[in-house]
């Protein structure tokens, strides 16, 4: 017997000494034979569920091509790109659905009156909710991809890794899932606390339901533009563009920085103007914190798109680069399985 | 890695990476495959080819935390192609699974210090696998060397081999390094040339004053001053069109 040899052990029955047969994430085995049941001590596995791929090439590159002419992406992109591969490939994800349940006590501060005297009143929140955590099981790499939301048409097929490329697990079964159950239980006390100004109280659990590994489809597509080269990744089930990088739109850039600094300038202006004409009364006063308040809130939205704006980042990306579009949260909730009580 | 036979009928058992179940196609015998004193080999193939990793660079050179003249000037000096080895090591730690990393080689490579093995298809490394022509870097640390300060029990460990385009670059006289993730494309650097914000805030900076002028005056002395605001939007478009404006590599120029 080889070195090798010695690592494979058979299953066979404890009673009767029968094989029995077993698959990947199960715990407990029935003999055949005689019937006995046992349970399977060995590394717990995980059940796998894969996705089946429905979207085609033609579709993916059509969606990227449309995603090309969106945002403030390069005037030519379109024209220009030139998408050197496109493929299939399956990422694998931690998915643990569970029962969500916080009790959440504060208080909801309301302005009323002419006055507009600040009025406390005490709210209680008990939240029983089912919710969804997924996240990559392993490394996000540069794909821009942390989470997914599995679309109800979305059909499961047996895990088969023999055609198309799937990516390996890297991360930790047990860390995903306790991850998960503490982002369940935070959301839970989120959900609770929405309309509350100030939280006095919390506590939350979760329970879960299940805990799955998910093999979810995905088309990655390479393109270059002035010789550097870029991608995006499209769901290989909703179609949709979910991450990618592209180059940005100079243009929109410097529009932005001509925007952003006049008219935050001018609502400034504005209001020390009308201050000071009106002699500090409160028209001009409040003229004034509204075009502040305006000036800075434009000032930061305008200088990221000028400043970062010569490469645009869909999705989860690391880097400097102008974001758009939105990430996927990695708790949803599931709503006709709610049982909230709000007081 | 040796090939596995079915203990009970002999035949090729084809094991896959990440199982622990194996069953015989020939006689249905399930196996299970005690990982946990074995050190098995892997390796992620590269989905990213040379030209795609210089492609990545250069639009890498071209982001905006880099310097505006990095991607014009930039001149790559030496890029290899290689598999890069990491101990990945999964443990029962306190009743929990834990996943540990650790380099099979010692290393200064920007981003092998955190060593997170990149996302990819991992497969079995043996005779058969083929490495594109890259080259296997060998390692120079032993398990043996970990496994004292590791805690709790195994339940597999491997070597796997991740694939890695190291990229040395000269800008104004120095010269850098970056790496590339050769399966999913990350970049990996650890002190690169910059790009300095202070034009972009001296630009917006302008139209802001201009606007503000324009709005106040306009308001105080005469509505004519609110023409400022508009001055202040081309003046700030025009200086931040030459702010944003690339500077084009030579050979773009050639004609189609």
């Amino acid at each position: 017997m080889s070195e090798a040899q010695k690592i494979l052990v058979s299953m066979t029955c404890p009673s009767c000494g029968g094989q029995v047969q077993c698959e990947e994430g199960e715990d407990l085995v029935l003999c055949k034979f005689c019937e006995s049941a046992f349970a399977l001590t060995t590394d717990e596995g995980a059940n796998k569920v894969m996705y089946k791929m429905t979207v085609d090439k033609d579709k993916a590159l059509a969606k990227v091509k449309a995603w090309f002419g969106s945002g403030p992406k390069a005037k030519d992109l379109a024209a220009k790109a030139a998408v050197t591969e496109a493929y299939p490939l399956y990422l694998p994800f931690w998915r643990l659905i569970a029962r969500g349940k916080a009790c959440v006590c504060g208080i909801e501060e309301q302005r009323s009156g002419k006055d507009n005297q600040k009025v406390e009143i005490p709210r209680e929140a008990l939240i029983n909710r089912e919710y969804i955590y997924s996240e990559i099981a392993c490394e996000a790499g540069d794909l821009g991809i942390q989470s997914i939301v599995i679309p109800d048409r979305a059909e499961a097929i047996s895990y088969d890794d023999q055609e198309i490329v799937t990516f390996g697990v890297t991360s930790s079964r047990d860390a995903a899932y306790e991850v998960g159950g503490k982002a369940i239980s935070q959301q839970a006390v989120k959900d609770g606390s929405d309309r509350m100004t100030r939280v006095y109280f919390s506590k939350s659990f979760f329970f879960p339901k299940a805990f799955t590994l998910i093999y979810y489809p995905f088309w990655i597509v390479r393109y270059t533009y002035e010789d550097r080269t870029y991608f995006a990744t499209v769901d290989g089930i909703t179609a949709h563009v979910v991450s990618g990088r592209a180059p940005g739109n100079a243009g929109s850039q410097s529009t932005a920085a001509g925007v952003g600094g006049a008219i935050s300038g001018g609502a400034i202006g504005l209001g020390i103007g009308l201050a000071i004409a009106t002699d500090g009364a409160d028209v001009g006063i409040g003229v004034l914190v509204v075009g502040i308040v305006a000036a800075i809130v434009l000032i930061g939205y305008f200088y990221q798109r000028f400043r970062y704006g010569d490469e645009i980042l869909e999705g989860a990306l690391n880097g400097k680069g102008l974001k758009s579009g939105r990430t996927q949260e990695k708790v949803q909730s599931i709503y006709n399985e709610t049982y909230d009580y709000f007081k | 890695m040796p090939d596995f036979q079915c203990p009970k009928c002999g035949a090729a058992l084809p094991v896959k990476p990440g199982t622990q179940m194996a069953t015989c196609s020939f006689c249905g015998t399930v196996t299970y495959i005690d990982r946990s004193s074995a050190l098995f080999f892997y390796l992620l193939p590269f989905s990213i080819d040379e030209n795609a990793a210089k492609g990545i660079f250069k639009r890498w050179t071209a982001g905006p935390a880099q310097a505006k003249d990095l991607e014009s000037t930039v001149k790559i000096t030496k890029l290899t192609k290689e598999f890069f080895p990491v101990f990945r090591f999964r443990r029962t730690v306190n009743g929990r699974e834990t996943v540990y990393a650790k380099p099979a080689k010692g290393t200064l490579l920007p981003g092998m210090q955190d060593l997170t093995i990149p996302p990819g298809n991992i497969v079995v490394y043996d005779a058969k696998t083929s490495t594109g022509g890259a080259e296997v870097i060998q390692p120079d640390i032993t398990l043996d060397s970990y496994l004292p300060e590791l805690t709790g029990t195994p339940i597999d460990q491997a070597l796997v081999y991740f694939p890695i385009y190291e990229i040395s670059y000269d800008y104004k006289g120095s010269s850098y390094q970056a790496v590339i993730d050769g399966s999913s494309g990350a970049v990996y650097t650890t002190s690169s040339p910059t790009r300095s914000s202070s034009a972009y805030i001296a630009v917006m900076g302008l139209a802001f004053v201009l606007g503000l002028l324009g709005g106040a005056l306009g308001i105080m002395v005469n509505p004519i001053f609110f023409v400022l605001i508009i001055a202040g939007f081309f003046a700030g478009k025009l200086l931040a069109g030459k702010v944003v404006e690339r500077q084009k590599p030579a050979k773009e120029v050639k004609a189609e």
